[in-house]
C-alpha cells in the first residue's frame, strides 16, 4: 500500500443482499481503475473482522443489518465514480431472477384458491364441466356463482346440498347477475350501496329491479342470484334459503325482495313459512299471470321503505302502427316473460304476437349471449321491419358490466327509418359503463320510444298496437 | 347458523371460464385471478362431475392424504426374502403390474434369468429361458402384491436380502432388496458372471452384516432422513447421495462393531459409500409404507401406486381397491450413456415411481438442481415441474419441504380427477434400461405415465360412485 | 407518465376505480380544469376537487371515505403528479379514472344494546397507552367527554394532513352515526370549525358527519363485541402516523359514553 491512499467507509441501512451477490459486487469494484481495495458486505462479525484485517475502520455501531461499503482509493481514484458503480452493481442484481420461475397460471379453481384463499369464485366454463369447478370452490370454503348453463339439475342439487350445511352459497347454475358487497358479477349494473337486499332466480329480472331502484334513489349492496331452478321441486329452494338468511342476518338490509317465477307448489308453502320466520320483511316479486309485474313490485318496495314512487322515465316518441302484429325481440329472458304475461292478459291472440328471447338456449348454441353479440336479433329485426303485418316492435337493451360496450351503436342505425314503431326498454343505471343517457339519446334520435320499465314499455306497445285496430 | 351477507363480501374473485366476465370484474377495480382452464381429457366430463359430486370424496381424500402423511418408516431389520415375505423357491417378484414371461421386456427377462441362476434353479442364464418359458415350476408376481417394491426390473428371489421397514404406530411393514449399484446390474437386466458374483457377495456378506448392524443400533428413521435429503439436493429417486451418506453415518458405528470380518466390514462400507443409489432401496419402501396406509378409502381418488414392468405402466387408486389400470409404458426422454441412443432404450420399468407417487423424485425436482441436466432439464424447468405437480395433487407434505420454494412441502397425493381435468401427467425421473436382456443401464431421463390410464381409473371410480348412490 | 395537453393522444388506458357514491358525485359535477395536488405518495394521492379532497388509492393503500380505489400496484409517478377533470372524469397523470363500482363507506349499523361496556383497549388488562402525540393532545385539552365545547379545542389540533384532534372527532362522530344517535350541537360546532383545518381533514370530517369512515374503522366497528375486536383495533391503530390511533380513541370514547347511556 502506498502512502497516498485514502479510505472511505460508509454504512447503509435498509439494504440487504446475499453474500454471493456482495462478493460479486466487491470483485467488480476492486477491478475499477484507481481502486486499491474494496469490500461491500453486510456487517456480520465475520465480515467486520475481514474488513478490519484489511485495515478499514468500521464504526462500532454497525450491525448485521447494515451494509458496509469500504473503498480504498489510490491517489488518482475518483470516489464519485466508484460509488456510482457500487450503486449500479447493487441495483442490477435485483429483479434479475424470476422470469422462468414465475408461477404459471393456475389450471383449476382449487389451485387458484390455494394462492388466493377466500376469493369468490365465478364459473363460466361449459356446462358439463361447471359443477367440477364449482365443487372446487365449495370445498375450499368459497361461495360460487355459476354463470354456466346446461348443468344437469341433479348436479345443481348435489352442489347446493353440499353448500347448505356449510354456510356457503351456490348462485346458479345459469345465474346471470349478482351483486356481492357492491361488486357486480356476470351481467351487473353499477348500483350504490343501500338498504334493499335482493334474491333473484332471474338475472334480467334482477337487473330491471336494480335499474328501477337506482332511478328511485335506492341502493342495493347485495343481490344474490340463485338460478332459475332453485325454487323447483327438485332443488327445493336450497340457495334461496341461504341467501335470504344472509340478508336477514345483515343489519344493513332493511328489506329483502325475492324475484322469481312462482315457486313449485311443493316449495311455495315452505317458502312462505320460511320468509315469515325472518326478522327482515321479505317482499315476493313472483312473475306470472294475475300477479304484479316487476315495476309494480318495485313500487311496492319503495312504498314499504317509505320512499316516494318516482315517475318512470319515458323518452322519445314513435310512429303510429300500420300492421297488426306485435314483435317482441328480447335479450333478457325475464323481460320476455313479463311482456308475454301482459300481452296475454291484454287478450292479444297468439297469432298476433311473437315474442322471442334471443338469450334462450336454442339461440345461444355456438354463439355468445345476445347481450354480447347482437347479430341474431338484428337479423330478425330487419325481417320484421320489412314485414307489412308488423304493427309494433318491442325490444330491450340491457346495460351494465359484461354487456356489449355500446349496444346503441348497432341498434340505433337498425331502427332508424324503419316503418313500424319501436318501443325499447333500456335497463341500466346512471353509472353503467355504457352511459345510460348516451344510449337512450341515441335510440331516441333513431326514432324509438324508450322506457326504463319493461312493463310500461310493453303496455305502451300494446296501446300502439290497439290504436292500429 | 348463517352469517350475514356483509361477512361474505367479495374483495377478490377467481374467474374460471369466459374472460369477458373476468374483465368485467377488473373494470370495477377489483382483483381477479384467472384460471387457465382447458377442457378435460376427452370423454371424461360426465365421470368427472359424478366423482366430483360424490359426497364421500372430499373427506375420503382428506383421510387418505392424512393417513399417508402420518406414516413414519423405520428400518427395523434386514432379512432374506424367504424369511421377510415368505418367498418360496421358484417364486419371482417383479416390478410393475402383473405380467407373463411372454409379454416381459428384455430387461425383465434378463433379470429373471439372472435370478434363476442365483437361486440355483438352473446353471446358466440360457437354461433359465426354457424354465421361465415353460412356467411350470416358476411363478411371477408383482412386488406390490407382497408388500414390497423393487427398482427397475424389481426381481426378487427367495435368497435375496431385503430391508424391512415398519411404521411403529401400526406395525405395518414393507420391504425392498439391497441396491446393487450402477452399470451392469441385475435390476437393469444384466446377468453376466460379475453381476451374479456381486449378488452372491450381497447375500453372503453384505446382508448378514447389515442385519447385525441394524439389530444392534438405534432404528434408522428413513422418513426423517428423506426430509433431510431434500434439504441437501436429493430428490430420492435419481439422486440419493446425501441419503446414502446419512445412512452410512447412522449405521457405520454398528457395522464396525458388528463382529464381522474387518475386511468384510471395510468392503461393505466401501460398497455402500461408493453407490450413490444405495438409499433408493430405503426411500422406495418408505414411500410404499406411507401409500399403503392410504389404500382402500371408499370414494378416494388418490393414486396409491404408480409402477411399470417394462411393458405396461399401471396405477392403483385408493378408492378402487387393488385393481390395476394399465397402458403401454413409454420410453423416457433424456440423456444416454456412451454411444447408446433411443433405439437401445427399453420402455419405462420399475416400482421406483412409488417415490413420485409419494411426492418425491420428479415431484421434488425443484430441490435437486444438481441432477436437472442429468435428466435433460434446466433449473427453471425443475422449479416449474414441482409447481406443476401441485396442480394434480391433494396437498403438501410438511415433513418433506423444498427450501427453494419457500419450504413448501412436496406435492403429495396424486388426484386422478385433477390429472383428467388438467391433462397434466405425473412427472417421473427415471433410469433407462437397455431393451435387450443383459445390456444394463443405457441412460436416464424424464417420463410420464400413458395418459389413458387416468380416465380408465376415473371411469371405475365413477361406476363405484353411481353404485353407492343407488 | 406526465400530462401534457399537446401530446395526449393516443390516450393511456383508463384506470377503473371504485368510488364512494358521494365522491363519484363530487367528481362528476366538477368543472373541467386542472386539479391541485394536496399530497402525493407512492400509493395514495390526495387532490383538491372543487374545494373538497378526493383521494386516489393504490390496491394495497388504506381505503378512506373520500378515496377512489384503484387496483394499481402503485401510483408511482416521477415527482408530483398532474391531475385534471374533463367531462366529469378525473384524470391522474393523463389516465382517466373511470368509476366502475360504487363502494359502501358508511359505518356499519351499531346496535346500541349490543355495544360492549368496555373497549378492547381496556379489556386487555392494562389500558392501551395512547400514542405520545395523543397524550400531549389530550393533556392540552382535558377532553374525556366530547361535546360541542370540546370541538373547538379539537378541530385542527395536531400536525400533518389530518390533525390528531380531527381524527378523534371522526371516530366519535362515526360511532354516533352508526348507532343512529343524532348529535346536532357537535355537528354544528364541527361544521363551523371546518375552515380551521386542512382541506383533507375537513373532507374527512364531513364524511364522518355523513357517517362515512375509513375501511379499517368500519371493520373495527363491525368487530366490537366480538373476539376479533382487539385485532381490528390494532389494524385501525396502524393507519397512517397517528390517524388510526386518533380514530380508535374517538371510537372508544364514543362507545364508552354510549354504553354508559345504554346502561343507564
Amino acid at each position: 500500500m502506498t502512502s497516498s491512499t485514502s479510505d472511505h467507509v460508509e454504512i447503509r441501512t435498509g439494504v440487504y443482499a446475499d453474500s454471493v451477490t456482495l462478493l460479486q459486487v466487491s470483485r467488480r469494484i476492486q477491478e475499477l481503475p484507481g481502486v486499491n481495495a474494496a469490500q461491500v458486505a453486510m456487517a456480520t462479525p465475520l465480515n467486520v473482522e475481514v474488513l478490519e484485517r484489511m485495515r478499514f475502520v468500521i464504526p462500532a455501531d454497525a450491525t448485521v443489518n447494515h451494509l458496509v461499503v469500504a473503498i480504498r482509493l489510490d491517489g488518482d481514484g475518483d470516489l464519485d465514480v466508484v460509488r456510482a458503480e457500487v450503486d449500479r452493481a447493487l441495483t442490477e442484481r435485483r429483479g434479475q431472477a424470476s422470469g422462468p420461475t414465475e408461477d404459471a397460471p393456475p389450471r383449476t379453481t382449487t389451485a387458484a384458491l390455494r394462492r388466493e384463499p377466500g376469493s369468490l369464485v365465478l364459473v363460466s366454463v361449459p356446462g358439463p364441466s361447471a359443477a367440477v369447478e364449482a365443487m372446487d370452490a365449495l370445498e375450499s370454503g368459497s361461495d360460487v356463482m355459476v354463470f354456466s348453463d346446461n348443468v344437469p339439475v341433479e348436479q345443481e342439487v348435489a352442489l347446493k346440498r353440499y353448500a347448505a350445511g356449510r354456510d356457503l352459497l351456490v348462485m346458479g347454475p345459469d345465474c346471470g347477475t349478482a351483486v356481492v358487497g357492491g361488486l357486480g358479477l356476470g351481467f351487473a349494473n353499477v348500483v350504490p350501496p343501500g338498504p334493499v337486499g335482493i334474491v333473484a332466480a332471474s338475472g334480467t329480472g334482477c337487473q330491471q329491479v336494480l335499474a328501477l331502484l337506482d332511478h328511485g334513489g335506492v341502493g342495493v349492496t347485495t343481490a344474490y342470484g340463485v338460478g332459475g331452478r332453485d325454487l323447483s321441486a327438485e332443488v327445493g329452494g336450497l340457495a334461496t334459503r341461504t341467501a335470504l338468511a344472509r340478508l336477514d342476518a345483515d343489519p344493513g338490509v332493511e328489506l329483502a325482495v325475492l324475484i322469481s317465477k312462482p315457486p313449485a307448489d311443493e316449495v311455495a308453502g315452505e317458502l312462505t313459512a320460511y320468509t315469515g320466520s325472518l326478522g327482515t320483511p321479505v317482499l315476493l316479486a313472483l312473475l306470472g299471470a294475475g300477479r304484479p309485474d316487476l315495476t309494480a313490485a318495485t313500487e311496492d318496495l319503495l312504498r314499504a321503505l317509505g320512499r316516494d314512487v318516482p315517475t318512470w322515465p319515458v323518452r322519445g316518441e314513435t310512429r303510429t302502427a300500420t300492421g297488426t302484429r306485435l314483435h317482441g325481440l328480447f335479450v333478457g329472458g325475464t323481460m320476455k316473460q313479463e311482456a308475454a304475461v301482459l300481452v296475454t292478459a291484454a287478450g292479444v291472440p297468439p297469432e298476433r304476437a311473437e315474442l322471442i328471447d334471443f338469450g334462450d338456449d336454442e339461440y345461444t348454441i355456438g354463439r355468445a349471449h345476445p347481450m354480447i353479440d347482437p347479430s341474431l336479433r338484428l337479423e330478425r329485426l330487419a325481417e320484421v321491419a320489412a314485414d307489412e303485418t308488423t304493427g309494433v316492435v318491442l325490444m330491450d337493451v340491457v346495460l351494465g358490466h359484461g354487456a356489449e360496450e355500446d349496444p346503441a351503436a348497432s341498434l340505433a342505425p337498425a331502427i332508424d327509418g324503419i316503418r313500424p314503431p319501436v318501443v325499447i326498454t333500456v335497463v341500466g343505471t346512471a353509472h353503467d359503463p355504457q352511459g345510460l343517457d348516451r344510449q337512450v339519446d341515441a335510440l331516441v334520435a333513431a326514432g324509438a320510444e324508450v322506457h326504463l320499465s319493461n312493463a310500461h314499455a310493453t303496455r305502451r306497445a300494446l296501446e300502439i298496437l290497439g290504436g292500429s285496430r | 347458523m348463517t352469517s350475514p351477507a356483509s361477512e361474505h363480501v367479495a374483495d377478490r374473485v377467481v374467474s374460471v371460464g369466459a374472460d369477458l366476465l373476468a374483465q368485467a370484474v377488473e373494470d370495477q377495480a377489483a382483483p381477479v385471478s384467472r384460471v387457465d382452464w382447458r377442457p378435460p381429457l376427452p370423454g371424461t366430463e360426465d365421470d368427472l362431475a359424478t366423482v366430483a359430486l360424490d359426497p364421500l370424496r372430499p373427506d375420503a381424500n382428506a383421510q387418505a392424504l392424512a393417513r399417508m402423511l402420518a406414516v413414519q418408516a423405520v428400518l427395523v431389520d434386514v432379512l432374506p426374502a424367504h424369511e421377510a415375505i415368505g418367498l418360496e423357491r421358484g417364486e419371482f417378484l417383479h416390478a410393475g403390474p402383473p405380467i407373463t414371461w411372454e409379454d416381459a421386456s428384455g430387461p425383465l427377462r434378463g433379470a429373471l434369468m439372472g435370478g434363476a441362476v442365483l437361486e440355483g434353479l438352473v446353471d446358466t442364464p440360457e437354461e433359465a429361458v426354457a424354465l421361465l418359458e415353460g412356467g411350470l415350476h416358476v411363478r411371477l408376481e408383482p412386488c406390490h402384491h407382497r408388500r414390497a417394491v423393487g427398482p427397475m426390473a424389481g426381481v426378487v428371489t427367495p435368497s435375496m436380502w431385503m430391508f424391512v421397514l415398519e411404521d411403529p404406530a401400526t406395525g405395518a411393514r414393507t420391504h425392498c432388496t439391497l441396491n446393487e449399484g450402477l452399470g451392469k446390474v441385475l435390476r437393469y437386466g444384466a446377468y453376466s458372471p460379475e453381476v451374479l458374483t456381486r449378488l452372491h457377495w450381497m447375500n453372503d456378506v453384505l446382508g448378514p452384516l447389515l442385519q447385525r448392524a441394524v439389530r444392534a443400533s438405534e432404528p434408522v428413521d428413513v422418513t426423517a432422513i428423506l426430509g433431510q435429503m431434500l434439504q441437501m439436493g436429493d430428490e430420492a429417486h435419481n439422486r440419493n447421495r446425501a441419503g446414502t451418506l446419512m445412512f452410512l453415518r447412522d449405521l457405520g458405528p454398528a457395522l464396525v462393531e458388528s463382529g464381522g470380518d474387518i475386511s468384510d466390514v471395510a468392503e461393505a462400507l466401501r460398497f455402500v459409500g461408493g453407490n450413490d443409489h444405495f438409499f433408493l432401496n430405503l426411500a422406495m419402501p418408505a414411500c410404499k409404507l406411507a401409500l399403503d396406509a392410504a389404500r382402500d378409502v371408499p370414494g378416494s381418488t388418490m393414486v396409491v401406486a404408480m409402477s411399470r414392468n417394462g411393458t405396461d405402466f399401471g396405477i392403483q387408486v385408493s378408492g378402487a381397491g387393488d385393481e390395476w389400470f394399465t397402458g403401454p409404458a413409454q420410453v423416457a426422454d433424456g440423456l444416454y450413456l456412451g454411444d447408446f441412443g433411443p433405439e437401445d432404450a427399453n420402455p419405462d420399468i420399475g416400482d421406483s415411481a412409488i417415490t413420485e407417487t409419494a411426492g418425491l423424485g420428479g415431484f421434488a425436482m425443484a430441490t435437486a438442481p444438481a441432477i436437472v441436466r442429468f435428466v435433460g432439464g434446466s433449473v427453471p424447468d425443475a422449479l416449474a415441474t414441482t409447481r406443476r405437480m401441485q396442480e394434480i395433487t391433494l396437498g403438501e407434505n410438511p415433513r418433506w419441504s423444498v427450501p427453494v420454494l419457500e419450504f413448501a412441502g412436496v406435492p403429495s397425493g396424486i388426484d386422478v380427477t385433477k390429472v383428467c381435468r388438467t391433462g397434466i401427467l405425473p412427472q417421473i425421473n427415471t433410469g433407462m434400461a437397455g431393451r435387450v436382456a443383459g445390456v444394463g443401464q443405457v441412460g436416464a431421463g424424464l417420463v410420464n405415465p400413458p395418459e389413458e390410464i387416468f380416465p380408465q381409473a376415473l371411469t371405475r371410480l365413477a361406476e363405484l360412485t353411481r353404485a353407492r348412490a343407488r | 407518465m406526465t400530462f401534457d395537453a399537446t401530446s395526449r393522444d393516443p390516450r393511456p388506458a383508463p384506470v377503473p376505480v371504485a368510488a364512494p357514491p358521494r365522491v363519484a358525485a363530487r367528481v362528476e359535477s366538477a368543472a373541467d380544469g386542472p386539479v391541485p395536488v394536496l399530497y402525493a405518495g407512492l400509493d395514495t394521492v390526495h387532490l383538491d376537487v372543487a374545494g373538497g379532497a378526493v383521494g386516489v388509492a393504490a390496491a394495497d393503500a388504506p381505503g378512506l371515505p373520500h378515496s377512489l380505489r384503484t387496483n394499481l400496484v402503485s401510483l408511482s409517478s416521477s415527482g408530483v403528479p398532474t391531475a385534471y377533470v374533463e367531462s366529469g372524469i378525473l384524470h391522474l397523470d393523463g389516465r382517466a379514472l373511470v368509476v366502475g363500482r360504487l363502494v359502501d363507506v358508511r359505518a356499519p349499523r351499531l346496535d346500541t344494546a349490543r355495544i360492549p361496556k368496555t373497549s378492547p383497549a381496556a379489556d386487555q388488562g392494562t389500558p392501551r397507552s395512547p400514542g405520545a402525540g395523543l397524550v400531549a393532545l389530550l393533556e392540552g385539552t382535558d377532553v374525556v367527554h366530547i361535546d360541542a365545547a370540546a370541538v373547538a379545542d379539537l378541530v385542527g389540533r395536531g400536525d400533518g394532513l389530518t390533525p390528531l384532534g380531527d381524527d378523534v372527532l371522526c371516530g366519535w362522530l362515526a360511532v354516533h352515526r352508526a348507532a343512529g344517535v343524532a348529535t346536532p350541537a357537535v355537528d354544528d360546532a364541527v361544521r363551523r370549525a371546518l375552515p380551521r383545518t386542512t382541506t383533507l381533514s375537513a373532507t374527512l370530517l364531513e364524511c364522518a358527519l355523513a357517517g362515512e369512515v375509513a375501511d379499517v374503522a368500519a371493520d373495527y366497528l363491525r368487530a366490537l363485541g366480538t373476539p376479533h375486536a382487539s385485532a381490528a383495533r390494532a389494524a385501525l391503530a396502524a393507519l397512517g402516523h397517528t390517524s388510526g390511533e386518533g380514530l380508535a380513541h374517538g371510537i372508544d370514547l364514543a362507545v364508552a359514553a354510549l354504553s354508559g347511556e345504554a346502561a343507564a
